[in-house]
């Protein structure tokens, strides 16, 4: 085991698969002589080359089409959008080639290619640089979505995604990169799809993913001193989703406060919602409590920005509601 | 063929009731399917119902100032043929008595209509426990009754049971869906009674379910010399009498060390075996809470040493303790209780053992703990053989069946199952 920052874990997960596969290459703008903006790509080009780890132009509709087309082509890239808030410039290129040309080629084509992004709100950056598309591009058949909380998920989750031979979304957050905690040393991979129980409890279960399990743990220590034994699932993957985890988890609490940090409205907190209610009504006891970020564009202002995004406190008060 | 007047006509949305404002029509006059026939008001606003179809006006059953409930038939249009029948088929109101046609008609809608607000799981509990929930009072947000109310329910009931205490074979209310299955026998532990179970029950899926009691507990009588195998033998009385020829066995406490003399039997074969705390493992034992449970005369004196038993009291029925002194007075238990505590726990010590038992039994054996027990420690759990199964409960104490009853009987279950299986 070695503490580890966020972002130390991904580039530690990069170096590890390139070195491992000559196929594995990476692209996104700044990345290689800059080492990214959050520093992810650090030193990397040093190590593998301007071959392997190349600057492109500002166009990400472009790099997405060309990341599809290379990985059609047999090699494994690994894209870097700076901000999730460009995703939609890389939609068209997700929804209309990445996602179904397995599909329509019979299988003939495989898409080994990993899109990472980062998101998320509370670092002052505004309605333009600020925001979770998790719904976005988990609405997609065909996309494997993750979203690792911890040091050691985004490790096992990144080096997972490049070995899988279907497009993967890798969702970051900007206010992770410097978190610390323990990666355990060697190959370590975390399978994609399987859900974790961040903090065992009885009394309520809050599903979330990425900074929202960090809120989350900090909530579950509120209730804790009220007496509330709150458990906590980090879903690490959004799709597909880990149904079995969720469900053991509310058949022991009989309560549920799903967090997201995208919008509320047609957010994927509400396909948590729809999902629990499809498969755990009768063990219900409450209706499922839902915490999301307020339908506006991130407002700059710092009290506006913490006002509309859910934080611990907000959870914690769902979870209050949810054993009201 | 008649047609009604209701509140349906109208466009708002009526939550409890309205009140008839005014008719449009009089009683006779045509009237057009469209046409504005009575003006109700709600609480919130007048709303104008109209004719649902052409006729005439037959009837007026809710008259001006009338309050009617959702769904109470204000009147009705006929055919105008149907008129020729009009003076006997319709009576008119005034003279018929409106206010004891619109009371009846509202109540009968108010009784229809009336929703109780339940969650899901409390109402499958309520079902598995064979409560009627519309005499349950919710404590959840607008009156919405949540587990914890059917919890709260089935342990006052406990509290009654425990005076006029079960028979103690008691089929569960689902013996005759589920037909043959085996049995599941739970067996309370020292100074309780069958009516411990009554919080597990709910949770056992329809299973069949004995609660034999203990000799000197409940209604059961004592025995002269309470041996444990003495225990153990009448309690294998009560299960045989009920014709099991083989079960699935859980014990609490003593009727877990008793559950454990029991598998040695050879009438009634046991499957599976689940143990709760059970007693005859180590030596240590609180002999502060044996004296002074035994001792105690008043609720004042006994409710300290009840709230031993849980980790948190607060999940321990409410008048349990005078459930107690109840049993005590009317069936006379305490000087038999005493005397099973003399006779196995001697001088505050467990003189009772199971590990030869257990050693021996072959079917899936768990064994359920809770970390907050002060009655029995539960490093005695060291003592158990190999092939045990160990279940720890956090925030529990020696009464797993009350203070995680869900829990308990998923455990029971799956233990159950696994001799099924095997």
């Amino acid at each position: 085991m070695a503490m580890m920052r966020y972002a130390e874990a991904l580039r530690s997960a990069l170096r590890e698969e390139m070195q491992r596969d000559p196929s594995v290459w990476l692209m996104g703008e700044d990345i290689a002589v800059y080492g990214g903006v959050f520093k992810v790509s650090k030193d990397l080009m040093a190590e593998f080359g301007p071959e392997r780890v190349r600057d492109t132009p500002i166009s990400e509709q472009t790099l997405t089409a060309m990341a599809v087309t290379a990985a059609m082509a047999g090699t494994r890239p690994v894209l870097e959008i700076m901000y999730a808030d460009f995703l939609p410039l890389s939609v068209d290129a997700l929804m209309n080639q990445a996602s179904i040309y397995n599909y329509i080629w019979n299988g003939q084509v495989t898409m080994p290619f990993v899109l990472r992004t980062q998101g998320g709100g509370g670092a002052g950056a505004g309605a333009q640089h600020s925001k979770s598309l998790d719904a976005l591009v988990a609405h997609i058949p065909g996309l494997k979505v993750v979203a690792p909380a911890t040091a050691a998920d985004a490790k096992g989750l990144l080096k997972a995604a490049i070995r899988d031979d279907h497009p993967v979304v890798f969702l970051e957050h900007k206010l992770l990169y410097n978190t610390r905690d323990e990666v355990p040393d060697g190959d370590h991979l975390v399978e994609i799809g399987k859900a974790r129980i961040a903090r065992a409890g009885s009394d309520v279960s809050i599903i979330a993913s990425s900074k929202m399990v960090v809120d989350a743990l900090k909530a579950a220590d509120e209730l804790a001193k009220e007496g509330i034994s709150a458990e906590v699932v980090d879903l690490r993957t959004l799709r597909p989703l880990d149904r079995e985890t969720i469900k053991a988890s509310i058949a022991r609490t009989h309560h549920a406060v799903v967090v997201n940090e995208g919008w509320r409205f047609c957010g994927y907190a509400a396909e948590l919602s729809a999902t629990i209610m499809e498969s755990c009504f009768d063990d219900l006891d409450a209706p499922v409590e839902r915490v999301a970020t307020h339908d506006i564009p991130i407002p700059y202002s710092e009290p506006l920005e913490s006002a509309v995004l859910p934080d611990a406190a907000k959870i914690a008060a769902a979870a209050r509601r949810a054993l009201a | 063929m008649s047609h009604e007047i209701t509140l349906a006509g109208g466009a708002g949305e009526y939550m409890e009731s309205a009140t008839v404002v005014s008719w449009a029509a009089k009683i006779g006059d045509p009237v057009k399917a469209g046409d504005v026939v009575v003006v109700v008001e709600t609480a919130k606003a007048a709303t104008e119902i109209e004719a649902g179809r052409d006729g005439v006006l037959a009837a007026i059953l809710a008259p001006e100032g009338a309050e009617v409930g959702i769904g109470a038939v204000l009147g009705r249009i006929a055919d105008s043929t149907f008129a020729d029948e009009a003076p006997v088929a319709v009576p008119q109101p005034a003279v018929a008595g409106p206010e004891a046609v619109v009371s009846d008609a509202s109540a009968k809608a108010e009784a229809a209509t009336r929703r109780i607000s339940i969650s899901p799981l409390a109402r499958r509990l309520a079902r598995q426990a064979g409560l009627d929930i519309s005499s349950i009072a919710g404590t959840g947000p607008g009156g919405r009754i949540k587990s914890r109310d059917i919890e709260r329910t089935l342990r006052e009931q406990t509290d009654a049971a425990s005076a006029a205490a079960p028979v103690a074979v008691v089929p569960s209310p689902a013996v005759a869906r589920t037909g043959s299955a085996a049995p599941l026998a739970l067996l309370h532990g020292f100074g309780a009674n069958a009516a411990a179970w009554n919080m597990v029950r709910p949770h056992l899926d329809g299973r069949p379910v004995l609660t034999p009691e203990l000799p000197g507990h409940g209604r059961e009588p004592a025995l002269t010399s309470p041996s444990l195998e003495a225990l153990a033998e009448a309690v294998l009385g009560q299960i045989e009498a009920n014709g099991a020829r083989e079960c699935d066995l859980v014990g609490h406490s003593l009727g877990g060390a008793v559950a454990a003399a029991l598998t040695a039997n050879l009438s009634v074969r046991v499957r599976s075996l689940t143990l709760i705390a059970p007693a005859g493992l180590g030596p240590e034992i609180d002999s502060g809470f044996l004296a002074g449970f035994l001792s105690a005369r008043t609720v004042e004196s006994l409710m300290p040493w009840l709230e031993r038993l849980a980790a948190d009291p607060g999940r321990l029925p409410r008048g349990y303790a005078q459930a107690v002194l109840r049993e005590r007075e009317r069936f006379g238990v305490g000087a038999a209780q005493a005397e099973i505590a003399q006779r196995l726990f001697p001088d505050g010590t467990q003189a009772i053992r199971i590990g030869a038992d257990l050693d021996r039994f072959t079917g899936p054996l768990k064994v359920v703990w809770g970390k907050g027990d002060r009655i029995i420690p539960q490093a005695h759990q060291d003592e158990l053989p190999g092939h045990a199964a160990c279940h720890r409960l956090g925030g529990v104490g020696h009464m797993p069946s009350i203070e995680a009853p869900a829990l308990v009987a998923q455990l029971i279950l799956q233990n159950a199952r696994s001799a099924e299986a095997s």
